[in-house]
């Protein structure tokens, strides 16, 4: 067998994932003296048909306009590896070839059965977990549908996905939303790729993250493959977090969708959050590094996350409305709001690297903030800063988040919140008695109410 | 604009415009021989009439001109395309669809709510914060729908633990009708997280004051236009797709009954026989070609439905389901479309998986006798007789195998393996590769990739 079917030699599987790569595959070319009739179906692009001669496999069947032979061996592949009891791995000729109908995939068909098989697959055959006895195990030369490598190009390359791609697709994404330019088709496609995508990011970063915070190894995170894509010198790292931001924050008129594309929008916002919160992980993990001292030059210096996102949502109330209506995960979304109103806040004392000031650190936490808009003068200053909308939006926001939050000293109880924002918000009335509150200020206090009579 | 030129369809679309002459031919004709025989002669064709167009050089009669050249090359194309057809091959392709659904109806919801006598507005209009807020009944409505739109009302009701009945039905409903997004998938998330508090171990679960029955989700979806009994047309549903297509509200339909059977463990909400009848509409939902956007939502609701049996009800509800679904499902592309989405992921679904497959071939061998005798009268079956259904062979190549090899049946009795290799060497063996009838070379292939993993194992 040649070199791809290495990477399975651990899972002792061999002569089996051998008889069977060829077999699929085969299945693949079968297609025969058809092709000719498919080159018909890709009228636009009759010049890169020509070129496909040149391709290995994949290409043969993606081109078909029926998809049957796609599905075929889509189907062959989850009755060997998904269906028996003890399945047999793909091979990674067979991960690129079903990666290949995702990425060229002429039906929505072949797509969705493709996007589900890979998910499936993943979840089955893992290639990077938490083994039983807490250590993290990676797969050796496993499949990825990324391509972080030289610059040669081949076929195989030709199917994944490399860092400018993947910028690209962001971009994409961020342009596509009210476009309709572009077939649904290729929509529909980008959509599922992009889910894909930070699918594998996430199943490869969040054990690996785990056994760092236990164990404080870096390269475990520096080798994780969220790492190796934003390190990449083709990804403007700035740009990148910008187009996630203005994709979330887009406006989606559901009502003129089809009921496909509207549920796929939803799952490509929830996998743009999944990756904002990965990213804002990877920086908290790696400034608890550079903290230790065990990262070094190589790692580059990269601005976080949160500041690009924060600088991004200030100034524009439309925007931060809508990203944090949009953005739920909580714990990122508290750490949003609370480095927003620390910039605006008076510091009490001067802070030093590392200390343990009990002062400095209540500004940190959203009581902290909260009470220092019980102070007429703060309120006054901050709401002429930032404005009262603004205000009502960002602590109504952290109090929904703080909702979901748990985790609670006493201080920092629910009913301690509660009664912080209802006086900071009576409080933002006393110092100006014609402030309007928003029908979500109001909600806010509502609520605040609410729970206070509940708990009571 | 370039009358001289090819017309547009002419030029692009040579998949239907082989020669008239190729009948005689022998067998082995690639595309491209029609394909340039076709050319040749419409050239001639162009040629001809330009001649003609230029010996008149009367533009006013371009219009009638081009119309009967285009019904001269419209029903050449026609004649093309029957010879083609007879020819073979193209009717290899046939497609799985059905149309499930017809005309929405006006929702008549048997959900009655009053929301001015929502405690949750009264109490709060009755505290002294109101002074800040200013709500009153008038606006109670619209508070509501604020409250809910942004998740303070999931997350009021999950920190209280509590949930009146008037919210329940309101946002069931909202659910359920609602045509705004937002309003719809808000209070799907809201009964999503109150339900599944009921089965979380840490904290405490929501106290419901009401809880929705089948009934209701049965009625929407009747509403939503869904047919007990499909049309089977599947041009008809491609060509009316838009007005066939349920609103947006099935989405949260389909999460709802997904965690409704989730937790049915713990609080059952559905009788034993409803569920048998939401894994059915699950299914034929699978079969819309409309819905298909929709496969992974309906897939993983189906895991849900038929994970929520309890273990002694399965077998027989599983027996139930399949059943019922063999009898009624189309006996062509469908039956094999139904099989492949049941993903076969976990043991639920490879049983479901196999016990359907099973149903389906006795079905169409209309057969009641042992495996062995059924096995024995598939490999009964000439291939190389001409009136032998190969379309038919190739259902049944894809049936068994899921039928054996979804489950330990093969552990259990050894010789249906045999037998069934047997069977996939016929397939392969008795048509040669040079067979041009409708579905020869996918039943040969299919069983020769078929038996390689029968042989290897």
């Amino acid at each position: 067998m040649s070199k791809e079917t290495k990477g399975s030699t651990s899972r002792a599987m061999n002569s089996y994932s051998g008889g069977l790569e060829a077999n699929t595959l085969a299945m693949l070319d079968s297609t025969g003296a058809k092709d000719n009739r498919d080159a018909n179906e890709d009228r636009t692009s009759s010049s890169t048909r020509l070129n496909q001669s040149s391709f290995s496999f994949p290409y043969k069947f993606i081109y078909s306009s029926d998809g049957i032979i796609g599905l075929q061996f889509l189907e062959a592949v989850r009755a060997a590896s998904l269906v028996p009891e003890i399945g047999i791995p793909p091979t990674n000729k067979m991960y690129q070839a079903i990666f290949g109908v995702l990425r060229f995939g002429r039906t929505l068909e072949l797509i969705t059965a493709s996007f589900q098989l890979l998910t499936q697959l993943h979840q089955r055959f893992p290639w990077v977990y938490i083994s039983n006895s807490a250590q993290l195990e990676i797969v050796d030369e496993a499949w990825s549908p990324f391509n972080f490598g030289s610059d040669v190009d081949s076929d195989e390359k030709e199917i994944s996905v490399r860092s400018s791609r993947f910028q690209q697709l962001i971009q994409d994404m961020n342009k596509g939303v009210n476009e309709s330019e572009e077939s649904d088709l290729k929509i529909l496609r980008n959509k599922f790729l992009f889910e894909y995508l930070v699918h594998v990011l996430k199943f490869d970063f969040t054990p690996r993250n785990q056994v760092y915070q236990e164990t404080m190894n870096w390269s475990l995170l520096k080798e994780s493959s969220l790492n190796l894509l934003l390190a990449s010198r083709r990804v403007n790292f700035k740009f990148l977090m910008k187009d996630c931001v203005s994709t979330i924050c887009a406006l989606f008129d559901a009502d003129e969708k089809s009921i496909s594309l509207v549920d796929l929008h939803k799952g490509t916002l929830s996998a743009m959050k999944e990756l904002l919160a990965m990213i804002m992980e990877l920086d908290a993990s790696k400034k608890k590094a550079d903290m230790e001292g065990i990262t070094n030059r190589g790692d580059g210096v990269r601005t976080p996350a949160m500041e690009i996102i924060v600088d991004e949502l200030t100034y524009d109330g439309y925007l931060l409305s809508n990203f944090l209506q949009v953005f739920d995960d909580s714990k990122w979304k508290l750490e949003i709001v609370i480095q927003y109103l620390t910039k605006y806040i008076p510091k009490p004392s001067v802070r030093t690297r590392r200390s343990s000031n009990p002062q400095a650190e209540d500004s940190k936490t959203l009581n902290g903030i909260l009470r220092t808009f019980s102070s007429g003068t703060n309120a006054k200053n901050i709401t002429k800063k930032i404005g009262s909308d603004i205000v009502q939006i960002l602590v109504g926001h952290a109090f929904l988040a703080r909702l979901t939050l748990s985790d609670s000293n006493e201080d920092d109880s629910i009913t301690e919140i509660c009664k912080s924002i209802i006086s900071a918000f009576t409080n933002l009335k006393r110092v100006d008695s014609k402030i309007e509150f928003l029908p979500f200020g109001k909600e806010v206090l509502f609520t605040a109410e609410m729970v206070l009579k509940a708990k009571a | 604009m370039n009358l001289d030129g090819p017309l547009d369809f002419e030029s692009e679309d040579p998949l239907v415009n082989p020669p008239a002459s190729v009948e005689k031919r022998k067998k082995v004709i690639g595309l491209d021989d029609l394909l340039s025989d076709f050319y040749k002669e419409k050239s001639k064709l162009i040629d001809k009439q330009n001649k003609k167009r230029k010996a008149s050089k009367v533009y006013d009669s371009d219009d009638d001109e081009q119309h009967s050249q285009e019904a001269v090359i419209s029903k050449y194309v026609d004649q093309c395309q029957n010879q083609m057809n007879e020819i073979g091959g193209e009717e290899d392709i046939q497609e799985w669809g059905l149309s499930m659904f017809g005309d929405q109806k006006t929702p008549t919801s048997s959900l009655q709510y009053d929301l001015d006598s929502c405690c949750l507005l009264k109490e709060f209009m009755n505290s002294q914060l109101n002074s800040l807020v200013d709500l009153s009944p008038d606006d109670g409505a619209n508070f509501l729908e604020g409250l809910l739109v942004n998740g303070w009302l999931k997350k009021l009701v999950l920190t209280c633990g509590r949930v009146e009945a008037i919210i329940c039905k309101w946002t069931l409903n909202l659910l359920l009708y609602s045509p705004k997004e937002d309003l719809r998938s808000s209070a799907c998330g809201l009964w999503c997280s109150i339900l599944l508090s009921q089965t979380e171990d840490d904290g405490a679960p929501v106290e419901i004051d009401w809880i929705p029955n089948y009934q209701l989700l049965k009625e929407a979806l009747g509403s939503y236009g869904f047919k007990t009994n499909p049309s089977q047309d599947v041009e008809l549903a491609e060509a009316d797709s838009e007005s066939q297509v349920p609103p947006q509200n099935i989405r949260a339909w389909l999460k709802f009954v997904a965690v409704c059977c989730q937790i049915r463990c713990k609080n059952p909400i559905f009788s034993t026989s409803q569920v048998e009848q939401l894994a059915e509409i699950l299914v034929w939902l699978l079969l819309d070609r409309g819905l298909q956007g929709l496969s992974l939502l309906l897939q993983e609701c189906l895991i849900s439905v038929i994970g929520s049996f309890k273990e002694e009800e399965w077998v027989s509800s599983c027996k139930n389901i399949a059943n019922s679904l063999a009898s009624r499902v189309p006996q062509d592309m469908n039956c094999l479309r139904i099989v492949e989405s049941v993903s076969g992921v976990d043991a639920r679904s490879k049983h479901l998986r196999s016990l359907i497959s099973y149903q389906m071939i006795v079905v169409l061998l209309d057969h009641k006798d042992s495996d062995e005798k059924l096995m024995s009268s598939l490999m009964s079956i000439n291939l190389k007789e001409k009136s032998c259904n190969l379309f038919k062979t190739y259902i049944f190549l894809v049936l068994v195998e899921n039928w054996l090899f979804s489950s330990k049946l093969v552990e259990e009795k050894p010789v249906l393996k045999d037998m069934w290799a047997v069977f996939l060497r016929n397939c392969s063996c008795q048509i040669s590769s040079t067979d041009l009838r409708p579905f020869a070379s996918k039943v040969r292939t299919k069983a020769a990739y078929l038996l390689q993993g029968c042989i290897s194992n």
